[in-house]
């Protein structure tokens, strides 16, 4: 069915008229798209664009024309993206770099210690429903629900245990990419300021896992008698060596690579 | 106008110099810039940018976000004491070749 042409002129008139916060969405959009530009770089075009807008609207021109003329002065986002590139190829690689570090260290982390506590509470909730699993039968009739198949599923279906250790880091990306985290990413921040405080909480946290890893073992396996399938202490310890020569590698590659700057000076 | 080699070479020293008097953000250092050569330097946001970025990660330069009178978050940067003396050095060249050029030109060179 077509439009009544009043309703057109409606629309024709709520689009020109001008909202400048729609106008600034539209160019952080448009800067959004650049492949070279950091978040922060973005942020921080993004505080000169207003500042450049406050500054012409005070000398007496609309929202309207301070917007496209300080959009004008700023240079259009793929120029800008290029300009910022030029200065510095190898840093967008570097930056590329350092969140793929970011990423190995996250996914290590997750498959290592709360995979560990998500193992134990699987074995928890199979327990439960193994001891108190006792619905009435009447309703069993009806919903067909069996204790084994729970079992079944979260101990012996692979697909359960693969969709298990990657969805919830899929999730993860996902509200990374929507920017629903920032606040948890700007607390984490904090041992990202220096590179000293980094390495110092990583050095922290990795010598707490490790020992906790290496003591777990000597307590399961110290005793115990070589048994075909189970391997021995000595394969147990030389396996934590080994992950913590890894992770101790990364998070130095990870400081290494770090966007930061040097300690502010002392005012003379 | 400012030949485009001169603009690109002289923003180091230029930029370290307006931190060393006091933090500041990307857009006052344009204005100052401008208001200083009497608009003969219009150091485009392309321009100034990149080079803040690579001082900083130089570690000449540090930044910080901070929050402004007005209630507007601002990328505020500041000299580091390596960026001091990195201007003590920058300052000494360029005064080489000023009084290098002062003296051809028969004009009172400046003490360095």
């Amino acid at each position: 069915m077509a439009e009544s042409p009043q309703h057109t002129v409606q629309i024709m008139e709520t689009r020109s008229r001008f909202d400048l916060k729609d106008a600034i969405e539209g160019w952080r959009n448009q800067l959004a798209a650049q492949p070279g530009l950091t978040p922060d770089n973005r942020r921080e075009l993004e505080t000169h664009l207003q500042d450049s807008i406050a500054t012409l609207r005070r000398s007496g021109l609309t929202e309207e024309e301070s917007f496209w003329l300080a959009c004008r002065r700023v240079g259009q986002p793929h120029q800008l993206a290029e300009e910022f590139a030029k200065v510095d190829p190898v840093g967008v690689w570097r930056d590329r770099l350092f969140w793929m570090a970011i990423g190995i260290g996250v996914i290590r982390l997750w498959f290592g210690f709360p995979a560990y506590l998500l193992d134990r509470l699987r074995f928890g909730i199979i327990r439960l429903c193994a001891v108190n699993f006792h619905l009435p039968d009447w309703i069993l009739f009806y919903v067909p629900l069996r204790t084994e198949w729970i079992t079944e599923l979260m101990l012996r279906n692979q697909v359960f245990g693969i969709l298990f250790r990657w969805v919830p880091l899929i999730c993860l990306v996902a509200l990374l990419a929507t920017g629903r985290i920032g606040r948890v990413l700007s607390a984490l921040r904090f041992f990202f300021k220096t590179r000293a405080r980094f390495l110092l909480t990583a050095a922290a946290a990795l010598a707490v896992y490790y020992g906790w890893a290496v003591s777990a073992a000597i307590r399961t396996l110290g005793d115990a008698a070589p048994t075909p399938g189970i391997p021995s202490l000595d394969f147990a310890i030389q396996l934590a060596m080994g992950n913590a020569i890894i992770s101790a590698l990364l998070v130095g590659l990870i400081a290494w690579l770090m966007p930061i700057g040097g300690a502010p000076a002392q005012q003379a | 106008m400012l030949a485009k080699d001169l603009v690109a070479a002289s923003s180091k020293p230029m930029v370290l110099s307006i931190l060393a008097e006091g933090e500041t953000y990307g857009y006052e250092i344009i204005q100052k810039v401008r208001d200083l050569s009497g608009g003969d330097i219009e150091w485009s946001e392309g321009t100034l940018y990149p080079v803040l970025h690579r001082l900083e990660r130089e570690g000449l330069i540090a930044s910080e976000w901070k929050e402004a009178e007005t209630g507007r978050e601002r990328k505020y940067y500041f000299l580091t004491s390596k960026g001091h003396k990195t201007l003590k050095g920058e300052r000494q060249q360029w005064l080489k070749v000023h009084n290098t050029l002062c003296k051809l030109w028969k004009l009172d060179p400046v003490s360095i």
